[in-house]
């Protein structure tokens, strides 16, 4: 059903490394579902529109104005920060997008 | 069905009775905690007391499922990702909660990012039944319900994805309440599949559920989602007659796949509501078959998108050893998320990635369509639909972890309530003859209907008791 090198593929992009035994496991597990998934195509659709949430909300809009609500911890962003694994001047720093170590 | 210890009412009339102070009931539970909950694994970690406000719920000890945001506390999501983050803000359901008056006594056990119906997702090790602890207490919010029915709380709060409420509560013989989709706010919740997360009570009677839904029901601006409409006061017509009302069974519900020991209570119970003066009828939801398969292209999809800001950067886990920014998302990804999560990760990639779209995502949704649809028809001619809460009662542990279909099954009935965006309740209605364990009466009421569920769901307790 899904073979090795898609799992490859979708676990690249999803930023998720993957041992090769996992892979394996994936592959049998992954199928499975996606074999069960596959019984959706029996129903006829055509004439169907999606169905995205249930509210029947649209566009749930605000006045473009400060909120107050989040005026009521002073100290809110600097907890949020407090949470980085690793800060400078009161940024989040990050490790290099290059790899140096590649010529 | 006999509840255990504290109602919310028990407690706050304790309270002004001068029986117990509000700490002194809060340690009481405390010291309950640290007795039995070694055994039980339903808390993941518990809170110090602080003075509570004055308010409906004043001293009221709560548990709160460890998905939700507590102001200055640990916040896992059963996730080793998360292990050690510390929320910044409380949750607009803690902030109700908390100015109401409750007293947190600490967070709950659940499935790794609420994925999963038994809690053995847990990265901490899975909560035990506490009417058996061989089996689990159903999932997600299983150490919620675990919490109330061993009165390790008085309540506490889950949260509902595709039967994360309802079906634990019914494996533990509480009562849990999944309100519709856009009444109570989400803010402060960590998203699992954003179109269907509800948050709800887990209470040891229907009375407490109503009394929470008025605290915690509402509109909310840091949620765009929640519905800009009065909340009734879901207590006043509790009491009231539930003569005529049209209940509706839907035949799709008791067909192959159900244990005969939860269909002979199911079928004793609705005798029971037609004994309470309901009328009832057979309804059809033919393409409720298909709502776990489409639930399976849906909450991967969302979950991939919803869990890609784990990445290692601004909180949680974040990989040592990596020199790169890619390298950090990728092993702190592979060393933060547990099997499961991964799982549903890649499915949810896989059905959103280019060329599936519509052959996966788009279907489901179509499907989704199809089953709310029929769930119109069938609210046009009931006020109410009845069934089973879960096809079986608490399985073993073990019996289902090595096998994710067969684990995701057990959700056949909640789903279509989800995906429908739907109230529902389970309320204990006796135990199984074979297992000895609780079998869960499930309630579905029209969106926003959750007064007429809540007044049918007393008025069944109460002959329960009789």
């Amino acid at each position: 059903m899904i073979s090795e090198k898609e799992i490859e593929h979708i676990a690249k992009l999803a930023k998720i490394e993957i041992s090769a035994a996992e892979r394996e496991q994936l592959k049998d597990k992954l199928s499975s579902v996606l074999g069960y998934i596959d019984q959706l195509n029996t129903v006829d659709t055509t004439s169907v529109l999606a169905t995205y949430q249930t509210t029947g909300l649209e566009n749930s809009l605000r006045e473009d104005l400060p909120r107050e609500i989040y005026n009521a911890s002073e100290d809110l962003g600097s907890k949020l920060l407090s949470q980085a694994p690793s800060i400078k001047d009161n940024f989040v720093k990050v490790n290099s997008v290059i790899d140096r170590n590649k010529k | 069905m006999p509840t255990k210890g504290h109602t919310i009412e028990s407690v706050t009339k304790g309270i002004r009775d001068g029986q117990f102070s509000a700490e002194e009931i809060f340690d009481e539970y405390l010291a309950k905690i640290k007795a039995h909950d070694k055994n039980l694994h339903a808390y993941l970690s518990t809170h110090k007391f602080q003075k509570p406000k004055d308010g409906v719920l004043s001293g009221v000890p709560s548990a709160i499922k460890d998905n939700i945001l507590i102001d200055g506390t640990i916040c896992t999501a059963g996730s080793k990702i998360l292990e050690k983050y510390i929320s910044a803000y409380d949750a607009t359901i803690i902030a109700k909660l908390r100015s109401a008056g409750s007293v947190f006594l600490g967070k709950t056990n659940l499935d790794e990012f609420a994925m999963g119906s038994s809690t053995e997702n847990s990265a901490f090790g899975p909560t035990k039944n506490p009417l058996d602890t061989t089996r689990v207490p159903g999932g997600s919010s299983g150490g919620s319900a675990a919490a109330v029915a061993a009165d390790l709380a008085v309540f506490s709060i889950g949260s509902d994805t595709a039967g994360s409420i309802r079906q634990p509560a019914s494996f533990c013989g509480v009562v849990g309440l999944k309100p519709t989709y856009g009444r109570v706010s989400r803010h402060g919740l960590i998203a699992m599949t954003s179109s269907l997360d509800q948050i709800g009570p887990f209470t040891k009677n229907v009375r407490d559920a109503a009394l929470l839904m008025n605290i915690i029901s509402g509109h909310d601006v840091l949620d765009s989602t929640t519905v800009p409409r009065i909340s009734p006061d879901f207590l006043e017509n509790i009491d009231k007659s539930v003569r005529g009302l049209k209940v509706g069974v839907p035949v799709e519900f008791f067909g192959q796949g159900l244990d005969g020991e939860v269909k002979n209570k199911i079928m004793e119970s609705i005798k029971r509501l037609e004994e309470l003066g309901c009328e009832i009828e057979e309804v059809s939801l033919p393409h409720s078959k298909y709502s776990i398969t489409a639930y399976y292209i849906v909450a991967p999809s969302e979950i991939s998108s919803n869990l890609a800001r784990f990445d290692g950067i601004r909180y949680g886990l974040s990989d040592k050893e990596a020199d790169t920014l890619l390298d950090t998302y990728l092993r702190s990804r592979e060393g933060g998320f547990g099997a499961e999560a991964k799982r549903r990760i890649l499915l949810g990639t896989f059905a959103l990635s280019s060329g599936y779209y519509d052959a996966y995502y788009l279907k489901a949704q179509k499907i989704r369509t199809l089953i709310k649809k029929d769930f119109d028809e069938a609210f046009a001619k009931v006020d109410i639909i009845v069934g089973p809460v879960a096809p079986s009662t608490a399985f073993k542990l073990g019996e289902k972890s090595s096998d994710p279909l067969s684990m995701y099954l057990s959700d056949i009935y909640t789903v279509p309530v989800n995906l429908a965006g739907l109230p529902g309740i389970s309320i204990p209605c006796g135990n199984g003859e074979i297992s000895n364990m609780p079998v869960g009466l499930h309630l579905v009421a029209k969106p926003f209907d959750e007064e007429t569920l809540l007044r049918l769901a007393y008025q069944f307790e109460q002959s329960t008791k009789q």
